[in-house]
């Protein structure tokens, strides 16, 4: 489980998480607000990027978590499958022969081919990146995923394909953007809005507590 | 004050950082590729015109007055000891230095030194440790490159047109020959492949914001990196050769 407790962070005056807490188990947890509310500010303090000015995460031990980076932030001297093996190598003693099974296994589920494996990355367009982001993130097979934005700037039917992706992976974690439709289409049940530095939960992606200055 | 100590444990907190010595073995070889191989044609022809220069000005200043085979001599002495460690640090500084920053830099403000962060690959085993062993290995190698094309472009220039002969000019370089020239040539290379490649890939890691910060830490690596490199053979010169 990670566990959220009073997170509190301010730049200068302004107040971006005001004592933010609550919990991920065995769901995918949404925070909706709009862009510059600090929705990536609290990934990267779940994440250990950034220090909270109060407040802290507790992962349990052994649990581990995969980051899918709003901009993808792949490496563009590598091609995509060395992007995605790049965890395996650093952190397992296995043959190149098993790393190349597990890319390919990983890139079967998100439905890449052997090819696309060998691609640039600097040639991929901004759905491809995201889902080769996706599977960077998932190829150690993680507890828990965060996406910070993943469907931001996507044509309507990359939109769909990066939903149905998150979707059918079904891993617990946060998903955080500004789109209702993207909640919609990932059906979470587990919404919360960030506003005003606080997080609310919301009974549904159709509350009537949303109104459309909260999403896109 | 705290900056300059921070540069100056930069390059030892990374060398000594942990991680997967594979990853670092196969991005040492790409790094002492890009450094070395493809900076050969560079080297070259700074070399050979280093060579021309340095024996044209020398044979002005000395020709009336001392045997020809001074000029193989004061050449010799001259690229061995000064001009081929420094000038070959300055060209790769120019080269590479610049492009360590730059290249840094931009992975910093795309987030790609986060997300090595976030996959716990440490950013400096991963990218500064490979990129500074690679310099230390391929720098001395470059000042040997340039030292030699140096002389041999030096000793047929003086053969056509100084009325010297390319036996002469050798013998000067090698009579009398001091061990000490050729290893104080090799050490200034390892302490300016040190620091150089360090100051390119420090000043990446202060980036923050976009292209204009980029290109201002690329700028600041190479000036640094030229600043360091004269104060080290400063410092050579007073430790070997007062």
């Amino acid at each position: 489980m990670i566990r959220i407790e009073n997170i509190t962070k301010q730049f200068g005056n302004s107040l971006v998480l005001d004592n933010v807490s609550f919990d991920v188990s065995n769901e995918l947890v949404v925070v909706l607000g709009p862009t510059g509310t600090g929705k990536t500010i609290l990934l990267k303090i779940i994440i250990g990027l950034t220090e909270p000015d109060s407040g802290e995460v507790i992962i349990n031990e052994g649990e581990t978590i995969g980051f899918v980076f709003q901009h993808s932030a792949l490496f563009d001297s590598l091609n995509v499958g060395e992007n995605i093996a790049l965890p395996l190598k650093e952190h397992l003693s296995i043959t190149e022969k098993e790393i190349r099974a597990r890319v390919e296994s990983v890139a079967k589920i998100l439905g890449l081919s052997v090819d696309f494996l060998k691609r640039n990355v600097t040639a991929l367009s901004g759905g491809e990146r995201k889902i080769v982001a996706i599977a960077r993130a998932i190829i150690n097979n993680p507890n828990y995923i965060l996406y910070d934005e993943p469907t931001t700037g996507l044509d309507p039917i990359t939109h769909d394909r990066i939903c149905e992706i998150i979707k059918n992976l079904s891993k617990p974690g946060i998903l955080v953007t500004h789109s209702r439709e993207t909640i919609k289409r990932i059906g979470a049940k587990n919404i919360f809005l960030l506003k005003s530095g606080k997080l609310n939960k919301l009974s549904s992606v159709d509350s009537e507590e949303l109104t459309k200055e909260h999403y896109e | 004050m705290a900056q300059l100590i921070e540069f100056l444990v930069f390059p030892f907190r990374s060398v000594f950082s942990s991680g997967r010595g594979s990853q670092t073995y196969e991005r040492f070889i790409e790094h002492a590729y890009e450094i070395g191989v493809n900076s050969i044609p560079l080297i070259l022809i700074v070399g050979a015109f280093l060579g021309l220069v340095t024996t044209v000005q020398t044979s002005y200043q000395i020709s009336s007055m001392f045997p020809k085979y001074f000029l193989g001599l004061t050449v010799g002495r001259m690229m061995m000891i000064e001009l081929g460690p420094v000038l070959t640090a300055l060209s790769i500084t120019g080269r590479c230095v610049s492009a360590f920053a730059a290249e840094i830099g931009t992975m910093k403000i795309s987030e790609q030194i986060d997300a090595l962060r976030v996959m716990k690959i440490s950013p400096e085993n991963y990218l500064v440790k490979p990129r500074i062993l690679a310099m230390l290995l391929v720098l001395p190698l470059l000042n040997a490159i340039m030292i030699t094309v140096s002389l041999l472009a030096g000793a047929i220039f003086a053969q056509i047109f100084f009325q010297s002969n390319i036996a002469t000019f050798f013998y000067g370089i090698t009579h009398p020959f001091f061990p000490r020239d050729f290893w104080v040539s090799f050490v200034k290379s390892i302490f300016f492949a040190f620091w150089i490649a360090s100051a390119g890939s420090y000043f990446g890691f202060q980036v923050s914001g976009g292209a204009k910060q980029v290109g201002r830490a690329s700028t600041n690596a190479v000036v640094i990196s030229t600043v360091v490199i004269l104060i080290l053979d400063f410092t050579a010169a007073i430790l070997f050769f007062k």
